[in-house]
């Protein structure tokens, strides 16, 4: 039976692609293309999965992890990420993204830019079964 | 108020002179002060002796005179002949001869002596009858006929002289001339010498001289030098001569002005003293304070008479000499002191002309110019100062060289530190296009096994695409990590320039919420530049990255790229949503090592290099103080073909 997945990236190509990847594997995928438009499409769907890239516009990762963590404590989360850092000038933390995602413990896994497919697959499949 | 040193040191000499000279010229007035009032005084004591003697001499002449007629030849030759019958037994002259012969000597002398006012011979008998009588009138000198010849028995000198022996003199008072009695007008002073003649042991006759002192008193009084009055009294204290003619001979003209009611202090006349001969009085009632007076006995048969012959002046007067030597030394200090300013002034000029130079090198190393005037072969403190300074300028010029080498190692540095700061952007970037080829070739293999073909061609494309905007991305990379200080100039538009920049960075911009706006101006989107390609997007890249950091910092989020012309230049104008940079760091913003960023976040070089790259290009890097927002322009030279 396959379970309801959304997936939150940016490019929208890419994004396109992870949803090919969701329906080959018989999930439902959802999509959002960033962190405010993932929170609408949780609250009216029951979403088993997120997969979300960290850095993005307008809300980035590891602040919609967080706030799944709050409202949504049952949604298994995996981080998809291509790295760099995070930092802003407002926040002095110059660690590296997946550091931080550790650190944050928002994410059940986290998968590095470029991944292959199995490795998403598997990811996945930990998860929900 | 400031004073230079030169115009100290010229006052303290000027100071110095000033003390020194007025107490020298004090010392030296004080002292001859004195010396020159009494030499003054010498003077007067000589002016007063020297009349008071020409007077004595006057009168001794006239003496003197009387006894030389009394031995000429018809003084003798008249009682001889008038004892033998009016004929002379020796040589047979007559009376009448012998009075003619007298007359004329009488009348000789008169011309001779233009004093005398009378000379005669009066005999004793018949009641001192005249003999012979010369009198001078006005410019003549007429013989009295017998007939006017009177009788002079009941006069003083008469009977004064008939009481003498042969050889002495009798002296009258000076008293103005009378006529029967009465005082001839214009007044004549007048004194009469007699001397007692005697013919065979026999008193026969007296001889009278008046001599008229008008003249005599008149010279007197004319060759006293100026500022001195000089008075002649007689014993009693009558004036004779006095400038003011209308108080002499009181005596005889029922008047009382006497010497001492001026003078109430010369109170020596009736001590009869022979030893008091002359004193100086000060009368400090009268305007003239100082008199001088010298008796002159004039009498050698009666050593109490005398004239009181008398110089007054001021003590002013003889303080004069001194005053005007006063004057001429406080004249002469003055100039002194002034030369010796204008000198001391001179030479302070010059010897502080050294530490000008070295305030001006100095000066001109603060403003970057060129030192020169060092006066570092001077001898003294100054040149030690100079050599000082010159060490401290040549060892500032390695420092700055040393800096310069730095700086330019600092460039590179700077760059990858910019590039640095785009790397997380750029790492999403390129990671995220390489997980789409992954996934999009995982796809196609899988579907491919199943036999589903339909989407290959998009696939493909969707490949080829994101393989091409990673090229681009590494080529932007590559270009502008490299090495380009030493680059050729090129020719190259200011929008391939700004996008080989936003290629790196505009991800970063839209991952943050940055928004970016870039605005041509009419006609400026194909304007080219001469340069080297590479460092103005260095500089670019600087100025967008400050504004991203600045902007990120704010609610609302905007960077604006304005890309204009302004005469012969581009403009490229780069705003960020911030509000300004404050006043007090605006001038140290282009300083190297300057950074308001965190120790690790900004070198502090960005700007300086920026700045000192565009100035290079023969343009410009400004921050903009009217904006509102933190804005800078860059101008550059554009390329004229």
């Amino acid at each position: 039976m396959g379970k309801n997945i959304l997936v939150v990236d940016d490019v929208a190509t890419l994004r396109r692609e992870l949803v090919f990847l969701l329906e080959d594997e018989d999930h439902n995928p959802f999509e959002a293309e960033n962190g405010i438009k993932a929170i609408e499409v949780l609250e009216n769907n029951t979403i088993d999965l997120l997969i979300t890239d960290i850095m993005m516009p307008e809300m980035d990762g590891i602040e919609l992890c967080s706030h799944c963590r709050n409202y949504f404590p049952e949604l298994k989360i995996i981080v998809i990420s291509g790295g760099g850092n995070l930092s802003t000038a407002e926040t002095s933390d110059q660690s590296d993204i997946f550091t931080q995602v550790t650190n944050s413990n928002c994410a059940d896994a986290v998968l590095k830019k470029p991944f292959d497919y199995d490795q998403l697959v598997d990811a996945i499949d930990n998860l929900i079964e | 108020m400031r004073f230079r040193i030169s115009a100290k040191i010229s006052i303290l000499v000027g100071a110095l002179a000033a003390i020194v000279s007025i107490s020298i010229g004090s010392v030296l007035h004080y002292g001859s002060t004195e010396i020159i009032f009494n030499q003054s005084l010498e003077r007067l004591k000589y002016e007063t002796n020297i009349r008071a003697i020409k007077l004595i001499n006057d009168i001794d002449g006239l003496s003197r005179d009387a006894l030389y007629l009394v031995g000429t030849p018809p003084i003798a030759g008249i009682p001889r002949s008038t004892l033998n019958q009016g004929i002379d037994p020796i040589d047979g002259s007559t009376t009448e001869i012998w009075t003619r012969r007298l007359e004329t000597i009488f009348t000789e002398l008169i011309r001779a002596k233009p004093n005398y006012q009378q000379i005669r011979l009066i005999t004793v008998k018949d009641n001192g009858r005249e003999l012979v009588r010369v009198d001078r009138k006005g410019s003549m000198i007429v013989s009295i006929p017998d007939a006017a010849l009177q009788q002079k028995g009941d006069t003083e000198y008469f009977k004064r002289a008939v009481l003498m022996n042969s050889g002495e003199v009798y002296l009258s008072n000076i008293s103005l001339n009378r006529e029967h009695g009465v005082v001839t007008v214009p007044h004549q002073p007048v004194i009469r010498a007699a001397t007692p003649i005697y013919f065979n042991q026999e008193l026969y006759a007296i001889l009278v001289i008046n001599m008229n002192f008008s003249s005599i008193f008149k010279d007197l009084i004319d060759s006293t030098p100026r500022l001195l009055t000089p008075y002649i009294t007689n014993e009693q204290g009558y004036f004779l001569a006095n400038p003011d003619n209308s108080k002499t001979f009181g005596f005889d003209l029922d008047g009382d002005q006497l010497i001492f009611q001026d003078y109430p202090s010369v109170n020596f006349y009736k001590t009869n003293d022979v030893r008091d001969k002359e004193y100086t009085f000060f009368e400090p009632d009268n305007e003239l304070d100082v008199i001088h007076v010298v008796k002159a006995p004039f009498d050698p048969q009666h050593s109490e008479r005398f004239f009181g012959v008398a110089l007054a002046t001021s003590k002013n007067t003889l303080l004069e000499e001194s005053n005007r030597l006063r004057n001429y030394a406080f004249t002469f200090v003055t100039l002194m002191i002034v030369g010796i300013l204008l000198v001391s002034a001179t030479l302070a000029r010059r010897l502080m002309q050294p530490l000008r130079n070295i305030t001006q090198a100095a000066e001109d190393l603060a403003d970057g110019r060129e030192v020169e005037n060092l006066p570092t072969s001077n001898n003294d403190e100054i040149g030690e100062l100079a050599r000082a300074f010159d060490f401290m300028h040549r060892q500032l010029g390695d420092k700055e060289q040393a800096l310069l080498a730095t700086q330019a190692e600092s460039h590179q540095a700077n760059k990858m530190a910019s590039l640095g700061e785009m790397a997380s952007g750029m790492a999403h970037e390129i990671n995220s296009p390489l997980l789409e080829i992954n996934l999009i070739a995982e796809r196609v293999k899988r579907r491919s096994a199943k036999g589903k073909t339909q989407d290959l061609d998009e696939a493909m494309g969707n490949i080829i695409s994101s393989t091409k905007h990673m090229s681009n991305i590494i080529e932007s990379l590559r270009k502008i990590s490299r090495e380009s200080e030493k680059d050729a100039f090129e020719s190259c538009s200011v929008e391939e320039i700004i996008n080989d920049v936003l290629n790196l960075s505009k991800e970063r911009y839209r991952l943050k919420n940055v928004k970016l706006s870039i605005n041509y101006q009419t006609g400026c989107r194909n304007m080219t530049i001469e340069c080297q390609r590479l460092q103005i997007s260095q500089v670019v890249m600087n100025l967008l990255n400050n504004a991203f950091d600045e902007a990120q910092k704010q609610q609302n989020k905007w960077i604006t790229i304005d890309v204009s012309e302004r005469d012969s230049n581009a403009v490229i104008t780069i705003t960020d949503s911030g509000k300004g940079i404050e006043e007090s760091i605006r001038k140290r913003i282009f300083e190297p090592m300057f950074t308001t960023k965190e120790i690790g976040e900004g070198t502090g070089l960005g700007l300086s290099i920026s700045a000192s790259i565009v100035e290079n290009h023969g343009g410009s890097l400004r921050y903009d103080e009217k904006s509102k927002n933190t804005r800078f322009v860059m101008f550059l030279p554009k390329h004229t073909s």
